[in-house]
Formats: structure tokens, C-alpha cells, sequence
């Protein structure tokens, strides 16, 4: 049994002669198809959400000319569109737009966090569990921050002590770790910038220099007693640190609590996420190009982190992306399968919204439609996440990194990808995400040394492998 | 018993295809040379291997998760020189035979046979030393020395000790054609395809009911074929098609993790490429942003482009590149020819000539890879033409590629190629002069020397150090001339639903794999 | 001519030695090939120790006992196993998928020329289309292979090898076979000019003159030269196969013979081209019957015919 209507290759049989000697001709002509050109009659339309709730996600508001212009006349918003954060500062700050400012600064905090997240989580997993007797001890403080970063207080603490036992490097930023690990919630800029090094004035619109890597050179235990590049994770925390300040300093006074339910989603912090988080009017500007379709999905987002499928009801009928996940909530679970048909199923149907508010299908509705389809995969893995489904979460995850690549992909999530990975000891793929920002977000590079580690012993001590054509 | 395997079978294999039942077909790179996995030497050996049979330890594609669908527990034993693993009770052969460590100790034994003359078998020739059998279900795998996490080295596939009369296996065995396996499907080579049956098993409950694979032709072709949804699924889709079936909502481009690096491979010991300067003059003579742009499609400077140029044997991302070395993305004419006026050859006529005679170089290129980098033999060809050689370009088969090219026989002068690694990015045997793969038998004391030093490390930083090394010195001798790295990327149909595709091996998690009626 | 049995025998004894002689020689050229057998099947460095490998082939005796040993196995159709073409299959299997695929490609591509040779021996294909006839039979298979693989490629896609695909690349391959090359061309001028030089015959004329048919008379007389050109036209279509097969992907005998000999697969290429000389020497027995019949016919005293006395 095969496929629905068999259609027996390209040309239909035997009438089609003159059509092989115009062969390229044909080829030719078919690759230049306007976009969209899948929109086949196989496509199952379904409703993923209500029409009315669905007309708020900010795609179907981008259909009306007057609602989108602004963004199109700007330059930053065309950066951010792209996903191109570090361009997106510099005009920001020109075009004097707060609220743009505002959110280039949240996600470079973001980037940072997850940037910190995954140099924790592969210096655990290079130095930790497949630690070796010629590491040398001051990788304990290391290990500290990288337990601290992942939420792992009392481990941390743990190494601190270690490192405040022996005659070794990191005393004092071990100790003023040990400190700031007294009040609940991770170090203030301050705290974090005494550790790690001033990054100078928070000025929003800039981005402080960067220093270079590796931060510290360390003796092996070895005959050869070769130097061994580490970094301070503390570096990326402080940096993420800044841009929080920078983008709450410049942050219209109206929408600070919303960039705090903003921030909740890529923050290390996760105590504020099980408060009960209310509806926030928003500006266009904190949604357009978002993984948040409408002011009620970053409240949806902020409760679904820690209370999960409860959140999916609660919301449901006032989040466009909870009303998209619901479906999938079948005994309990998140089908993960489901999301991904719900999240198509959006897709398709902001696409013929947009196509009813503006007339016709315009080519630009396709990429915003596909932006919404990987919201709800985002949103079923938060959810699956925190549901303690953490395979299916992954899948989840996997999948929305995968349909970033037909719209340019979010740095932001794919770090958190790259950390999640890291954090299951893989080092190829955050291996391949850290190289593709590396260049455009230089601090990055403190994550470098730790996953190189992580591979390289991995690769040790994995099964033979020939070199394969 | 064999009546109630084939009832068994027959009732799993209905209520897959009750419930989601169909042919999946799909295009590979080629037809799988053998399905004997001791003699797997292309990706699509490998892939088409996932399918049939059970792997001792695997890798979850997902989590990363080291997990075995074949064993219920394992011990270290004796101080870490041994491992007992007992393996699940209820799993079946294809032939209907119950596997037992009888099984496992067979496949080590094979392994261990000198006269089973498989490269798969080499490498754990390396570390394993015996196999007991404790019972029906426990096997003792003993090591030559106490091995660090030995679960994650015995990644072996277990074969069927029914199926062979001697532990000696030789590939031409029907087996590597008609295998026996515990995998999910029962596989079985055609002449131009190879099919795959759902079998149902304790360990496995495969919702595909049967795959057709077929070696695929022009990349149009299968594009527009996949579109056409007469085939459901494309291992390895070319750039240049990239962009249609993005297009296209019917088709899902799925993210394959392969570390694939593209070079061309130069004879040391043609006369004419014996000296060191004339390999650095071919190295400026190639323009790899021309050669990127008509082969593969990517324009200079194009953003998160899929194919990124390299210096050295590894991808850039790797903690094995070393990023001080930097790349040749243009042609150095001017600095070629001085390097060939250096190196003794003189220029007539606008031809290279070495003692009187015209320098002709014989071009071979891998022919599957045409369908990845069309033209690229071509333009490489015509680039070494335009600085004044005369030159043969050919396309070798697959089969040349491993009996003639990989057996250092062949008598090329410049060979296109493309390496796959996974997790594991050793390239010792392409560079070592006494390498299994080192295909012009390429002899450097100084590169043995490094190799050496990588094979010596006692930490991970000398063994990257080492690799440093290599990548540096490589850049000099040229052995090679690197070009690119290419990301892989496969296409499924959307009706394929639950399709993870894993690193390296691909079907790992065919299991999860449907078909939407 | 008195001895007419000579060519008939000739061609028997040649279908007899034919079989035997082509895997003869090509196992003399597989030793005549630079390094050992072994090695060349399965390289060292690829295989590790061929030893063994050598051993369980037969190779290891030199190229009497191989010979010997591979005509023994033969005789009970003992091929074994492909070693490179298709790794594992038996060759037995894959001859006994290949010949009826052969012969159904030649059968069908015969089809096209003896329907070319029938109509220009009636008459029915009018001179005024020799140009056009000409210029098909300029058309070399190859290019028109190429095609017909195109076509069969675009139309049917996945399903191109199986089924309604496999026929139409034999439908396909018997059309370019039958027109290619001057196959068709040849069979409908040689044909007509055959029986054109035959009608220009004094008895021909006498016969027309006595109301009998041209045909009839004259066919005896030109049978033992179509025959003979009709053995030489499927001897070219049998060589024409090995392109038409490999460039339409048609698994028959002449695409086996390609692919092992490419693959140095020296196992099915013994086999493959043994089943060649073995149709050829089909063909050499089919020819030598017939022209013996022939000769008998002719020499045979029709019934009914008395020699008048002169008046």
C-alpha cells in the first residue's frame, strides 16, 4: 500500500516525448516556482486555534500593511527579523527605539545565559563525570560555578570548599561565590562582575569588549604537565548579567514586568516561573518576530516552565500557543507527535488568515506563518519539559531547531539547544552551534575549551570508527 | 516453536499495518555494497545495516543515552578487564532462532579470526581479547586492559552463529546479501534495490511495514520525485535542491549529523608531484570560492552557508581544526607559478612541462559525489587547465574507489573525495604511511611522528595538541588539498511521521518511524 | 556444389568449442592480469590476509586447477557467489534472473527487424521511405539508449525497476535494439535488395511467366543468405544488448558481463560470457540446421514434376 494518489513520476506515461529533449528546459522552469509551492491538495487544514483568539498572534496582525510598516521601515526590526542581534544593537541604538534597544539587550542576556548553560554543562560532563587523574585540582572552581549554574547549589558548594582547602588559584573568586551563594537566586551584576572582571558603565547600546580566551592556563597532572586552556563561566553570567541591566534600564517604565515574564523563559532563575503570572499588555515591538505569538503566550510561557500541562489548561482559552499545545495533552502527557501536527496545523491556518486580511497570499506570510509553526513546537517542549517528559521534550526541541533552518535560526534557542545537549554529554551539535555564532558574538568563545574537552574525551573512549566516503 | 514465531510474526506485522502500514521508499546515495556488517565501507552500508541488525550498545538519538535494546544488565569483572553482559530473553533471529550469548561470543570470535578479513574487525582487534559464554544469556567479553567505560566501545553488531559454518567470515557469503539479523527489519539485496521487512520481535515493534531502498539518480529527478510523493524520503539531498523542497509543505528537511569533509587527494609519487612546492602550487592554483559556487551554489560571503571552506583534515567546528592554519579560498596564479619555476618545471606554450615532457594529470573523482557537488571534477579540471596542465578527468566507481583507489593501486594523479566521520574523528589511517586508508601511500617521517604523538597522549590536550600539529604540517606537505566541509541534509515526505534520524548510523530510531494513511 | 556440409559442420564444431573456449581464455587473461588473483578480487591492505580467501575461491592452484574446478561446478550449475558485482548473491540466481530477461529483450528487438525483413520481402514498405529508414539506422543505440533511460527515468521514478517500469524499460530497449544501429534499416534493405537480385533470375521470370508466385520460387533459393544474414543481425543485436541493458539499467546477461567486468566480479563474468558463447553457439546450431534443411530441400526431387521428352 503506498501514499494516497500515486503520480507516476514527473511526466505522466508515453505522451510526453518532446518533454525529455527539453528536459532541462522543464527542471529549469520548476525551481524557480513561487514559494509555497508545496501548498499541495494533500495538506490537511485543520484549526489549530480559535480564529478569534488566533486573529492577537502578532503574524495575523502583520497582514495589515498599517501594523507591519513599522517594522519595515526600520532597519533594527529588519537585524532582528534575521535574527541578527549584534547588527540589530548598533542600529537600535542609533534609531533611538527603547523598546527595540530594550529587546536586542534581553536576548543577548538570554544568548549569554544559555552561552554560561553550556559552558557549565559540558565542563561537567568533560570534568566531572569523565574527569581523569591528570586533571589538575583547580578545575574544582570550575566545576562550582558550572554546579551553580545549573542549579546544583549544594554540589556547588561542595567544590568551593574544595578549592578553599588547597593552595590553588581560585580562592578568592571561589570564596566570594561561596558568599553570594548565601542569598537565594543567582549573584548580582555587581557580585558577578567582582568575580569575573568589570564590564565597565551599563550603557544601553553597547556591547562590552570581550576579553580573550582561554581566561586561565592550568597544569595537567601529566609527565608532560602541558597547559590546559580554561574559562570562568562567571564570565558569560556577568556579560548576561550586564544586558539584563542594560535592557531594564532603557525599558519603558509600562513594560519592565513584561520583560521580566520575557526574561523567565531563558533564565537560569526558575523560583519566579511557578508565581502566577498575569496577562500583560504589550507592544508589537516585544512580540514582532517573537517565539511569544501574543501578549498572553509570555504569561502562558512563564507558568508552563514549572507547572506544565496545568498551565495548558489555564490558558487555553486566552493563549494562542497554550489553545495550540492542547490538543497534544492526551492522559497526562504531551504527545509530541501532536504538537508538531498542531503546530503545522497553525501554520497553515494564520497563513490563510493573513491571506483573507490582506487580499491575496503575499510571499512574506509564509515566513511569518512558519515562525508560529515553531512557537507552538517551543511551547510543547516547555510544557513536555516540565512535565517530566524529558525525551519527548527533546524531540520537541530537535524538531524546532530544524525548522529554523528554512527561516534563519534564533541564536538564542539554538544555544539552549546546544546546552541541553551539552548537558546529555553530545558535543557535535553545540559543537557546530557554537562555531556558527562564535564569530558574530565573540564572548561565546568562553564555551569553547570545556566542549572541546567534552569531545575529546568522549571520542576516546567511544567504539572504534573507520573514515567512511 | 517455528509455527508460533510465524503466527507472531504475522500478528505483528498485521497490526503494524492496521495501524499505520505502508511502503516507505526512499533514495540513498547508492545501493549498500554489503549487508554484512564486518564489511560496511560506505554510509549507506552502514545505514542499511541499522535496519536489519542489533548493535550491543547504542547511542540514544535523542538524550545521547548509552542504552542496549539486546541487554537487561552488565557487569564490570575481573578489575575492569572484563564485562558480563546478559542479554534479554524472547528476542529472535530473522530465521526464528532465539539469540543467546552463544550469539555474541561467536561475533567476538569472528572478529578475533585473522582470517576474517574485515576492516570493521580490525579495530576491535585492538582492545578485545575473548568471549565466554556463563548460560544461554550471559556473555563475558574480555579486554586486553583495564578500558574506561567499556560500554561505550562495544558498539559491535551482534551476528547470528546459525548462519555460519566457521568463525572465518568472508564477504561473499550469500549473508551479505540475505543477512540475518535481530534489527526491526529483515533485509534483502537486489539487484538494484534493497528491501526491508518489518519483523516483528520482543525488542523491536517496527509501524513501517516494509522499505524499498533505491540508489538515486539525477538530484531533479529525485527532488521532483519526492515532491511528486513517488518516493518518500532522500538520505542526502544536494544543496542546489535545498531551496525546492523547503518550498514545499508536503516535505520536512531533516538535520543529519555527519562531519563530511570534501578534498582532493595528490600522488606524492608521480614524478611530476613529487616535490613539495608543486602540491603548494596546486593548492593556490584551485579558486575554491569558483569551485563552490558552480558545484555547490554557494555564493562568496553567503551567510550560514552549508559548505565552509577548511584548511586542514577536519571540520571547523572541531576541537581537532586548528583555526591558526587559514584556508585558500582563491586562486594564487603568479604565486603557483613560482612555486612550479622552483620546483623545475618550465612552461611552453602555456603547457607545464617536467623534463621535456607535458605534465598530464589524471583526475578521478568518486562518481556518487557528483550528485552532491555536480561538475566539481569538471571545474577542477578546467581550473588546473586554465593554469597551464593537461589534465584527464574520470569518475570512479564505488567499487574501483575500494579496490583499487583504498588498496593504493590506482594510478591517479589527483583524486576528489569526500570523508565521513562521527563522534570519533581519528584520520591517522589516512595519513599514516602505513595507513589501511592512506590511498597513495603518502610517507612523511614528520607526520608519522606527530601520529605518533597522538597515538602516545595521556591527555586529551596532547592529543588535540597533536592534532594541531598534524593539521599544520598537513598545510605544507599537502598530501591533500582540503577543501570544504558540507552539511548533510535528508528530505522526508510529512506524511513520514516520528522520524528521528540519528547521527552517523540514521535508523537508529527507525522503531518510532511511521506512515500517516 | 557437392560438399554442402562442410559450412554446417564448420559451424557445429564452433558451437561446440565456443562455450568452452570463452571461459578458457578469460581465465588465462585473469592470470595474465599484473599480481595475484586473490589480491586483485580482495586487495591486502582492503582485506587484511587473502590467504584464506585465495583458498575458498579456487585460486590458489594456478590457472589449470581454477579452470578445471570452475568447469566441474559448471557442469552441476555450481556458479557460486558474486564477489564484488552483488556481494553474496549467487551467480546461479542472478543468470537465471538475467537470461529470460536477455532473451525477452532480444526476442522483442527480433520481433522489430523480422517484421522490417518481412515487409520489404513483400513489398510493402515503399522506396520513397528509404531516406527516412536510413536516417534511423544512423542513430547510434548508445544515444538512443540514452533516451530511452531518460524517459523511462522522468516517467516512472522509484517505480522504474519494478513492474510497469521493468516492462517499458524492455519495451524501451527492444525499440532501440530493433531500430539502432542499422538494425532495421539493414534487415529491410538487405532483405529487399536479396530478393530484388533474386528477381532479376531468368527462372523467376519463366515462373511469373507460368503464373506461379515469385515468392515461393525464389525463397528456397535466397533462404540459405537471409538465414545467414538474419544469424549475423541477432549476433549484432546480442552485442548491441550489452549497451542497450547497461545504459537502460536492464538486468540481463550483457549488464552482468559489464558490471563484473568493470568490478573484476571474475566469478560472474566467467558465467555471463559462457552464456554468451552459449547463445551464440544456439544461433551457429540454429544456422547449421537450417542451412542443412535447406540443402536437403533443394536438392530434394519435387513431387509431381516429370522431365518432358523433347518434342
Amino acid at each position: 500500500m503506498r501514499l494516497r494518489e500515486r503520480n507516476y513520476g514527473v511526466l505522466s506515461f508515453m505522451s510526453r516525448w518532446p518533454t525529455i529533449f527539453a528536459f532541462a528546459a522543464v527542471l529549469g522552469g520548476c525551481t524557480s516556482q513561487p514559494e509555497s509551492g508545496g501548498e499541495a491538495a494533500s495538506v490537511v487544514l485543520v484549526q489549530a486555534v480559535p480564529g478569534e483568539l488566533l486573529k492577537s498572534a502578532w503574524p495575523a496582525r502583520m497582514a495589515h500593511d498599517d501594523q507591519r510598516s513599522r517594522f519595515e521601515s526600520q532597519d533594527g526590526w529588519r537585524h532582528m527579523f534575521e535574527y541578527d542581534l549584534s547588527q540589530a544593537l548598533g542600529v537600535f541604538s542609533v534609531e533611538a527605539d527603547p523598546q527595540g534597544l530594550s529587546r536586542v539587550h534581553e536576548q543577548l542576556s538570554a544568548l549569554y545565559t544559555q552561552g554560561a548553560l553550556l559552558a557549565a554543562n559540558a565542563t561537567v560532563g568533560a570534568y566531572g563525570v569523565g574527569a581523569l587523574e591528570t586533571d589538575p585540582d583547580d578545575l574544582a572552581y570550575l566545576l562550582g560555578v558550572s554546579e551553580v549554574i545549573r542549579g546544583n547549589r549544594e554540589a556547588a558548594l561542595k567544590y568551593f570548599e574544595e578549592v578553599s582547602k588547597l593552595p590553588m588559584t581560585f580562592q578568592p573568586q571561589a570564596k566570594a561565590w561561596h558568599r553570594a551563594l548565601s542569598e537565594p537566586g543567582l549573584p548580582s551584576l555587581e557580585v558577578l562582575s567582582a568575580i569575573s572582571g568589570s564590564l565597565g558603565e551599563v550603557i544601553p547600546g553597547q556591547d562590552p569588549a570581550v576579553s580573550p580566551v582561554p581566561h586561565f592556563k592550568l597544569l595537567e597532572k601529566s609527565e608532560k604537565a602541558r597547559l590546559m586552556g580554561a574559562n570562568d563561566p562567571t564570565a558569560l553570567l556577568t556579560r548576561a548579567a550586564w544586558h539584563q541591566a542594560a535592557a531594564v534600564q532603557v525599558a519603558p517604565e509600562s513594560d519592565r514586568e513584561a520583560l521580566g515574564q520575557f526574561q523567565l523563559r531563558y533564565g537560569l532563575d526558575r523560583s519566579r516561573s511557578s508565581e502566577m503570572h498575569g496577562a500583560v499588555a504589550l507592544d508589537d515591538a516585544w512580540l514582532f518576530c517573537s517565539s511569544n505569538l501574543a501578549a498572553s503566550d509570555a504569561a502562558f510561557v512563564a507558568e508552563a516552565m514549572t507547572q506544565g500541562i496545568a498551565a495548558v489548561s489555564k490558558w487555553a482559552d486566552k493563549s494562542v500557543l497554550a489553545a495550540a499545545v492542547s490538543p497534544a495533552i492526551q492522559d497526562g502527557k504531551v504527545d509530541p507527535q501532536v504538537v508538531m501536527d498542531a503546530g503545522f496545523g497553525l501554520q497553515k491556518q494564520i497563513q490563510r488568515v493573513m491571506a483573507d486580511i490582506a487580499g491575496a497570499e503575499a510571499g512574506f506570510h509564509r515566513p511569518f506563518a512558519q515562525r508560529a509553526r515553531i512557537a507552538v513546537l517551543q511551547a510543547g517542549m516547555i510544557v513536555a519539559d516540565a512535565n517530566d517528559q524529558y525525551r519527548d521534550a527533546g524531540i520537541l526541541r530537535l524538531n524546532a531547531l530544524e525548522r529554523m533552518e528554512t527561516v534563519g535560526i534564533e541564536p538564542v534557542f539554538a544555544l539552549s539547544v546546544a546546552a541541553w545537549d551539552a548537558g546529555n554529554r553530545s558535543p557535535l551539535r553545540p559543537e557546530e552551534i557554537l562555531h556558527q555564532f562564535r564569530s558574530t558574538y565573540p564572548a561565546l568563545s568562553a564555551a569553547k575549551a570545556p566542549l572541546d574537552a567534552l569531545h575529546l574525551r568522549r571520542s576516546r573512549n567511544a567504539g572504534p570508527a573507520n573514515a567512511v566516503h | 516453536m517455528a509455527l508460533k514465531n510465524t503466527v507472531r510474526a504475522i500478528i505483528g506485522l498485521a497490526l503494524a499495518a492496521m495501524g499505520t502500514g505502508a511502503t516507505l521508499a526512499y533514495f540513498e546515495e547508492s545501493i549498500p555494497m554489503s549487508l554484512n556488517p564486518l564489511y560496511a565501507k560506505t554510509m549507506a552500508d552502514y545505514r542499511a545495516q541499522e535496519l536489519i541488525f542489533d548493535r550491543l550498545f547504542y547511542v540514544d538519538a535523542v538524550t545521547n543515552e548509552l542504552r542496549s535494546r539486546v541487554v537487561s544488565k552488565y557487569e564490570l569483572a575481573d578489575f575492569g578487564r572484563a564485562m558480563a553482559v546478559t542479554l534479554k530473553t524472547g528476542i529472535r533471529w530473522h530465521n526464528g532462532q532465539a539469540l543467546t550469548s552463544k550469539d555474541v561470543c561467536f561475533t567476538v570470535k569472528a572478529m578475533l579470526d585473522d582470517r576474517t578479513p574485515s576492516p570493521v574487525a580490525a579495530h576491535y582487534r585492538e582492545f578485545i581479547a575473548a568471549c565466554d559464554t556463563k548460560g544461554p544469556q550471559v556473555a563475558v567479553i574480555r579486554f586486553n586492559r583495564v578500558l574506561p567505560n567499556p560500554r561505550e566501545r562495544l558498539s559491535f553488531t551482534i551476528l547470528p552463529a546459525s548462519e555460519f559454518k566457521s568463525t572465518a567470515i568472508s564477504p561473499d557469503l550469500q549473508f551479505s546479501a540475505r543477512p540475518i539479523g535481530t534489527g526491526p527489519f529483515s533485509g534483502k539485496r537486489g539487484l538494484r534495490d534493497v528491501n526491508f521487512d518489518a519483523f516483528a520481535n520482543g525488542h523491536h515493534t517496527p509501524k513501517v511495514v516494509q522499505m524499498q531502498l533505491q540508489e538515486g539518480g539525477d538530484p531533479l529527478v529525485q527532488t521532483k520525485t519526492l515532491i511528486n510523493n513517488n518516493v518518500q524520503g532522500i538520505i542526502v539531498v544536494p544543496p542546489p535542491q535545498r531551496p525546492d523542497l523547503s518550498a514545499s509543505d508536503d516535505v520536512a528537511m531533516k538535520a543529519y549529523d555527519l562531519r563530511s569533509w570534501w578534498y582532493v587527494a595528490v600522488n606524492p609519487n608521480k614524478p611530476a608531484l613529487t616535490d613539495v612546492r608543486v602540491r603548494q602550487a596546486l593548492n593556490v592554483v584551485l579558486n575554491r570560492n569558483e569551485l563552490r559556487k558552480y558545484s555547490i551554489g554557494v555564493k562568496p560571503g553567503e551567510k550560514n552557508s552549508p559548505c565552509e571552506f577548511i584548511s586542514g583534515p577536519f571540520i571547523s567546528a572541531s576541537p581537532y581544526y586548528n583555526s591558526e592554519v587559514p584556508v585558500q579560498p582563491n586562486s594564487n596564479l603568479g604565486k603557483a607559478d613560482s612555486l612550479l619555476k622552483a620546483a623545475g618545471l618550465a612552461k611552453a606554450g602555456g603547457a607545464w612541462q617536467l623534463d621535456g615532457s607535458k605534465v598530464t594529470l589524471k583526475v578521478g573523482m568518486l562518481a556518487s559525489l557528483d550528485r552532491e557537488a555536480p561538475d566539481l571534477l569538471s571545474q577542477v579540471g578546467n581550473q588546473l587547465g586554465a593554469a597551464g596542465f593537461d589534465r584527464l578527468t574520470l569518475k570512479i566507481s564505488a567499487d574501483e574507489w575500494d579496490n583499487t583507489v583504498m588498496a593504493g593501486n590506482s594510478d591517479f594523479d589527483l583524486i576528489i573525495g569526500k570523508w565521513s566521520f562521527g563522534l570519533v574523528e581519528e584520520v591517522n589511517e589516512l595519513f599514516h604511511s602505513m595507513g589501511r586508508q592512506n590511498m597513495f601511500r603518502f610517507k612523511s617521517d614528520g607526520v608519522d611522528k606527530v601520529l605518533a604523538e597522538y597515538n602516545d597522549a595521556v591527555t586529551d590536550t596532547e592529543q588535540r595538541d597533536a592534532y594541531h600539529k598534524l593539521h599544520k604540517l598537513l598545510s605544507v606537505e599537502l598530501p591533500y588539498l582540503f577543501l570544504w566541509k558540507l552539511d548533510t541534509r535528508s528530505a522526508w515526505r510529512t506524511e513520514v511521521r516520528g522520524n528521528i534520524v540519528a547521527p552517523y548510523y540514521y535508523f537508529t530510531e527507525i522503531d518510532s518511524w511511521s506512515i500517516e494513511n | 556444389m557437392k560438399r554442402w556440409w562442410i559450412r554446417p559442420l564448420v559451424r557445429l564444431i564452433a558451437a561446440l568449442v565456443l562455450p568452452v573456449m570463452v571461459p578458457a581464455v578469460i581465465t588465462g587473461f585473469i592470470w595474465s592480469l599484473p599480481g595475484d588473483p586473490a589480491s586483485l578480487i580482495c586487495p591486502p591492505n582492503v582485506c587484511g590476509g587473502t590467504e584464506a580467501l585465495a583458498e575458498r575461491w579456487n585460486l590458489d592452484g594456478g590457472p589449470v586447477q581454477f579452470f578445471v574446478g570452475w568447469v566441474g561446478d559448471a557442469v552441476h550449475l555450481e556458479f557460486g557467489n558474486s564477489w564484488r558485482l552483488h556481494q553474496g548473491l549467487p551467480v546461479l540466481e542472478l543468470l537465471s534472473g538475467a537470461i529470460p530477461t536477455t532473451l525477452t529483450l532480444l526476442g522483442l528487438a527480433t520481433v522489430v527487424v523480422m517484421t522490417g525483413a518481412l515487409l520489404a520481402a513483400k513489398g510493402w514498405i515503399p522506396e520513397k521511405l528509404d531516406t527516412v529508414i536510413r536516417f534511423v539506422g544512423l542513430v547510434p543505440a548508445l544515444v538512443l539508449a540514452l533516451v530511452g533511460a531518460a524517459f523511462i527515468e522522468l516517467t516512472y521514478g522509484f517505480d522504474s525497476f519494478s513492474g510497469s517500469g521493468q516492462w517499458a524499460r524492455l519495451a524501451v530497449g527492444s525499440a532501440v535494439l530493433g531500430l539502432a544501429d542499422g538494425a532495421f534499416t539493414g534487415a529491410v534493405m538487405g532483405t529487399r535488395a536479396t530478393f530484388q537480385a533474386e528477381f532479376l533470375q531468368r527462372y523467376v521470370g519463366i515462373a511469373t511467366l507460368r503464373g506461379e508466385r515469385r515468392m515461393e520460387n525464389t525463397l528456397p533459393n535466397v533462404a540459405p543468405a537471409l538465414i545467414g544474414q538474419m544469424r549475423a543481425r541477432i549476433i549484432h543485436l546480442l552485442s548491441g544488448a550489452v549497451v542497450v541493458e547497461v545504459v537502460l539499467r536492464i538486468d540481463g546477461i550483457g549488464d552482468l558481463l559489464w558490471g563484473g567486468t568493470l568490478r573484476q566480479d571474475f566469478g560472474v563474468v566467467l558465467a555471463a560470457a559462457t552464456i554468451f558463447g552459449a547463445l551464440s553457439s544456439v544461433l551457429l546450431i540454429g544456422q547449421a540446421v537450417l542451412e542443412t534443411m535447406v540443402a536437403l530441400h533443394v536438392r530434394r526431387a519435387p513431387s509431381g514434376v516429370r522431365v518432358g521428352e523433347a518434342s
